[in-house]
């Protein structure tokens, strides 16, 4: 529900133009993160990235800023490309396959150290993949695309009540499996 | 709550990905509306005055549009004469709404193809097609369901009647209901509704209660709510909705009927109010 302050927020915003460069620049990791945490998959993240980005780009004289901030507004475009992704192409669950780390091949010494972070993030992503839809979709806006609570609120349309007790339920099992396996 | 551990997976996008978008982005057909936008602006420099008074009705648009929207707002600030709840809706009556019209997308909703003749086949659930339609209405090959992908709101199906006048008429049959009045009570939304509805029209299209099937629906003239349905129907449409709540061939009618929610928007020269509610009535 749209309070007195948000009108006079959006109507000082009316008189400002959105500077899309700096919005591409700020939004773009956390976009492309928000799918890495959803996917776990580098190629399709970067795909999924383009096309919204693609999207918005092609519609943002429809942007309006009394509506919703442009990463609000991005955010609701990326998670409607997730899932028309997903409907569209069922296969596309098929893909989804952990994140190698291929990049930087570890020194003799950090063998070990590497091998077990590789471990620990191929574990995360399971866990991560595991998880019911609603509670992986808030866990890769908040830690993917680092959105705060009330920004998820306002995203997802959960109250922001209900955004922070579903995320400290989520979260809370997680760090249990995530200790139990280092224990 | 530690949760160091959940930010292990995030990393800095490829650079190469990143200029290679932006690089995509900053060519036509992207960058089209943005260049129109700049010559438009470089024009208008000459019109200082112009601007400066579209600038004024913008807000005063923007501001109307807000009370148009908000329901606590406009409670706030303008005299209700009337409020009507049936169920789950709730439309606010005055003299003073402004003429609002325009088109738009809610991004949060999904919509998928799908062919009215196989409603009753892959969702029986909405299959609550009228038995009686205006002569010279012609059921459309193209239904769409849809539904909400943030919210555990339940899906809708839409179908679509055209005459070759133009005229349209449009079903949404939703799952869910608001059994025990407005959806609203003291601040806090219950717990058994599905759904809310909000409406401000003005007092000159006077809404009423009408019945149908025995269950009160409530009548709202001249409020146009329609549904582009054409393809890619997948993909956002920030044109996908048309609304003008001063438009005098237009009808929505909302009733609630065992656990279903129905809706039926009109646009035509020709249909009636009782037009309307024989079409609803002819609902099983």
């Amino acid at each position: 529900m749209i309070n007195q302050i948000d009108i006079l927020q959006a109507l000082r915003s009316i008189r400002q133009p959105v500077d899309w460069n700096a919005v591409y620049e700020s939004e773009l990791p956390r976009i492309y993160n928000y799918f890495l945490y959803k996917v776990c998959n580098r190629e399709l993240a970067e795909d999924l990235t383009e096309t919204t980005f693609e999207r918005a780009w092609t519609t943002r004289s429809k942007y309006n800023s009394i509506i919703a901030s442009p990463s609000t507004w991005l955010f609701g475009i990326a998670r409607n490309v997730l899932r028309e992704n997903f409907r569209r192409d069922k296969a596309i669950e098929n893909k989804i396959e952990p994140i190698q780390d291929n990049e930087h091949l570890p020194s003799a010494l950090d063998v070990e150290q590497s091998f077990q972070e590789r471990q620990d993030k191929v574990f995360l992503q399971n866990l991560l993949l595991e998880l019911p839809e609603r509670e992986h979709d808030l866990v890769a806006l908040k830690y993917g695309g680092g959105l705060s609570n009330r920004e998820i609120a306002k995203a997802t349309g959960f109250s922001e009540s209900n955004v922070g007790s579903i995320l400290h339920r989520t979260v809370t099992n997680l760090q249990r499996k995530w200790d139990e396996r280092h224990e | 709550m530690n949760d160091k551990f959940l930010y292990q997976l995030y990393e800095e996008p490829e650079p190469e990905f990143a200029n290679n978008l932006r690089q995509k982005l900053s060519q036509p057909p992207y960058t089209r509306l943005a260049q129109d936008a700049k010559v438009r602006l470089f024009i208008s420099r000459y019109f200082t005055t112009k601007r400066m008074v579209l600038a004024l009705v913008a807000l005063s648009l923007a501001f109307a549009l807000m009370l148009f929207v908000s329901p606590a707002v406009r409670a706030a600030v303008i005299d209700i004469i009337e409020t009507i709840i049936v169920r789950g809706t709730t439309v606010w009556v005055s003299d003073d709404v402004p003429a609002i019209k325009g088109e738009g997308e809610t991004y949060s909703v999904i919509w998928t193809p799908i062919n009215s003749g196989d409603i009753s086949t892959n969702y029986p659930d909405f299959a609550k097609l009228p038995t009686w339609v205006p002569s010279g209405y012609v059921l459309q090959d193209r239904a769409a369901l849809f539904g909400s992908m943030i919210q555990d709101s339940p899906d809708s199906v839409l179908v679509e009647w055209r005459n070759e006048h133009d005229g349209t008429i449009q079903l949404t049959v939703s799952e869910g209901s608001c059994p025990n009045g407005q959806v609203w009570e003291s601040g806090a939304p219950r717990l058994d509704c599905a759904y809310g509805w909000y409406f401000n029209v003005n007092s000159e299209n006077q809404p009423e209660v009408v019945m149908i099937h025995e269950q009160p629906a409530v009548l709202l003239p001249g409020l146009q709510i329609l549904m582009d349905l054409s393809d890619p129907i997948q993909q956002w449409n920030p044109y996908r909705g048309r609304s003008d709540n001063r438009d005098p061939e237009a009808f929505f009618l909302l009733w609630e009927s065992n656990g279903m929610r129905f809706e039926i928007a009109t646009k035509s020269r020709t249909i009636s109010k009782e037009d309307l509610i024989r079409l609803a009535e002819s609902i099983p």
